[in-house]
């Protein structure tokens, strides 16, 4: 009987200290975040008291020769180019998920589905080089004389679609991220819809339904959750990415609504500029706008999070 | 003589007590000092890790006393050099040309004039009476022109725009040197690092941008001849931008803070710059390794520059570089 007491003990403590040790592995991330955001709020801290907090992010001219550091463009440009991705990477994305789960062939469903997983996996530089060599002069000889053609005579789109279609501009950079994300939304979205239990398809098969109100009217209300937080993350790599966007965006601090005009983005300004800052202010501008990205991450997936989620929530599971 | 021996005593020295030497800053040296670095380790077992983190990072770092020496392709003036205790002295050099392509035309030149009219905004066409008045021969097209730059902040356009400016005084929208300045023209694209820019022109026609010199040979671009200060057309060559560093007014008394570009000369190339070693001041020791390095460079690395498309320094520049190390050694 004492023996089996003190081994009960014995598993307490055993049980105890797992517990903790796990703890300080979630606690080191969080220290790291919050370390993060200290050091960066602090070296950041020199501009805004120079310049000013509001005329920081609201400042239009980024000069470095006169000191002038305005972060509009900057924050500007990083969100087109995620607007742009978004609005091709989704619906591309539910397709190829679509096709794999329900009406693909069994044997080409693993090579489809691995081909679109290796995708995924491509480093991004990659992603830049192929931008900049192959989609640049696609775009710049075909793809956007042609957009401007078709859409030159409706109100809006035509000032969307034009600009000195150089080829590197914010829609090339959009359309570069939208291939990287695909692949993300593809395989979670797919992975949702191969979970969604087949009694719930057989009864709306059973009602007369055909095969793409079960897909649209079923298997996407089932799956909603899993495919917004798939769109979510894709969300984050999109604001976040660096190199594929600096090689094809030109690289010019320009809020335009002319989608082939040359734009920058926060990231793509850091890989230029940060290792030839010369000046004080300058090393801390480009650190202040890496604070500012984090901060519209955060603000983003915050908000992705609360409004979509519990939407997606309330209706359904 | 005495100054010589005295040198290789002190170089002898330094070989047995530190094997490992740290370095960091311009990018455009990196393979030059690299090559040179895996060759003198093999001789002397000495280490020379150097990083290519940019000429501004390079500054801070060696500002900062966090490397033995850092690598600027903007130079910095006396009074910083004072400031920070730092010492100064170029590397090696290398030149910047205008890269073209035009349909049909081949051996494109152009006179300061057109360069001026071009890159203030004047000259907008291949088939400006200026620039056929150059070319009497070519069949320029009616094409815009479509000026390519560097989209990152670069030594590469801070060279320039240092000729720019020294050559077409007053005309453009900038009038101090940049290593990203505001061009102030409408027909403008810009790449990223000169492989970016390389890839435009390369890949679209009206285009004319610049690159280092080793990458307009690698990427079998047409490259235009310029007017130099002379009035000469010249083509781009290694001697041509050793020419400029004979002509240029630089010694141990303006820590060889010098603008290397449109300088006279008859055969010198106009657009040439250079990278220059940053070495912190108080630490003779230290110092004494990593001159060791440079002076082997100097004296067996032309070959291993030529080979990457560098320009050696001509032999008055090295020896009155050597002379301010026996001098910092001796005297200081």
């Amino acid at each position: 009987m004492v023996g089996e007491k003190k081994r009960h003990k014995l598993f307490q403590i055993q049980d105890f200290v797992f517990e903790k040790f796990l703890l300080l592995f979630a606690l080191l991330f969080v220290l790291i975040l919050v370390g993060l955001f200290l050091v960066l709020f602090k070296e950041s801290l020199y501009t805004f008291k120079e310049i000013g907090f509001l005329k920081f992010i609201f400042g239009t001219q980024w000069d470095p020769d006169e000191d002038m550091y305005g972060a509009l463009p900057h924050i500007y440009g990083t969100v087109v180019t995620t607007v742009i991705a978004i609005l091709i990477a989704a619906p591309l994305g539910f397709g190829i998920a679509i096709f794999l789960s329900e009406l693909c062939p069994k044997n080409l469903k693993t090579v489809i589905g691995t081909l679109v997983e290796i995708l995924a996996a491509i480093p991004s530089i990659i992603y830049g080089i192929w931008g900049l060599y192959v989609l640049v002069p696609l775009m710049s000889a075909y793809v956007e004389p042609l957009l401007h053609k078709t859409f030159g005579h409706i109100p809006i789109l035509n000032e969307l679609f034009s600009g000195q279609m150089f080829g590197t501009d914010y829609f090339t950079a959009g359309v570069v991220l939208a291939f990287m994300i695909t692949p993300f939304i593809a395989s979670v979205t797919r992975d949702a819809l191969n979970i969604v239990p087949p009694i719930l398809k057989e009864s709306a098969y059973g009602l007369g339904a055909t095969q793409s109100e079960v897909i649209v009217k079923v298997m996407f209300p089932y799956a909603k959750l899993a495919i917004l937080g798939s769109v979510i993350l894709a969300l984050g790599r999109a604001l976040g990415e660096t190199m594929a966007v600096t090689f094809v965006i030109g690289n010019f601090p320009n809020i335009t609504v002319h989608l082939f005009d040359p734009g920058t983005t926060i990231t793509s300004t850091i890989a230029n500029e940060f290792g030839e800052a010369d000046s004080q202010l300058e090393y801390s501008a480009l650190i202040a706008l890496a604070f500012l990205l984090l901060v519209v991450d955060f603000v983003v997936l915050w908000i992705a999070k609360k409004v979509f989620l519990k939407k997606a929530q309330k209706y359904n599971i | 003589m005495l100054k010589r021996l005295a040198l290789a005593g002190l170089l002898g020295a330094s070989f047995t007590f530190a094997v490992e030497v740290n370095g960091a800053g311009s990018s455009a040296i990196a393979p030059l000092i690299q090559s040179w670095a895996n060759e003198y380790s093999s001789i002397t077992g000495v280490q020379v890790n150097y990083q290519a983190v940019g000429s501004g990072a390079g500054i801070r770092m060696v500002s900062q006393r966090m490397v033995d020496f850092g690598a600027t392709d903007a130079p910095l003036k006396p009074s910083q050099l004072k400031r920070k205790n730092l010492m100064q002295f170029p590397i090696a050099a290398f030149g910047a040309v205008f890269a073209y392509n035009i349909p049909g035309v081949d051996n494109l030149k152009l006179s300061t004039r057109a360069v001026c009219g071009i890159f203030s905004g004047r000259i907008r066409y291949w088939d400006d009476p200026t620039i056929k008045a150059d070319n009497p021969n070519a069949h320029l097209p009616h094409l815009p022109i479509l000026v390519v730059v560097r989209a990152d902040k670069s030594g590469t356009t801070y060279t320039v725009t240092s000729y720019l400016v020294k050559a077409c005084d007053g005309q453009l929208r900038f009038h101090k040197l940049s290593k990203k300045p505001y061009w102030g023209i409408p027909n403008l694209v810009a790449g990223k690092g000169n492989a970016g820019v390389a890839a435009i022109v390369q890949k679209k026609y009206g285009t004319l941008g610049y690159v280092e010199y080793t990458y307009a040979v690698k990427g079998n671009l047409e490259v235009a001849e310029l007017q130099n200060r002379d009035g000469n057309f010249v083509k781009p060559s290694l001697k041509g931008f050793q020419s400029a560093l004979k002509y240029a007014d630089w010694g141990p008394e303006n820590g060889f803070y010098a603008n290397l570009t449109y300088q006279p000369g008859p055969d010198t190339w106009p657009i040439v710059g250079a990278t220059w070693a940053l070495l912190p001041k108080e630490r003779k020791e230290r110092d004494k390794v990593v001159t060791a390095f440079f002076n082997w460079g100097y004296t067996f690395g032309d070959k291993m520059a030529e080979k990457l498309y560098y320009a050696p320094l001509p032999e008055n520049v090295k020896e009155k570089v050597r002379a301010m190390w026996v001098d910092y050694f001796y005297n200081y």
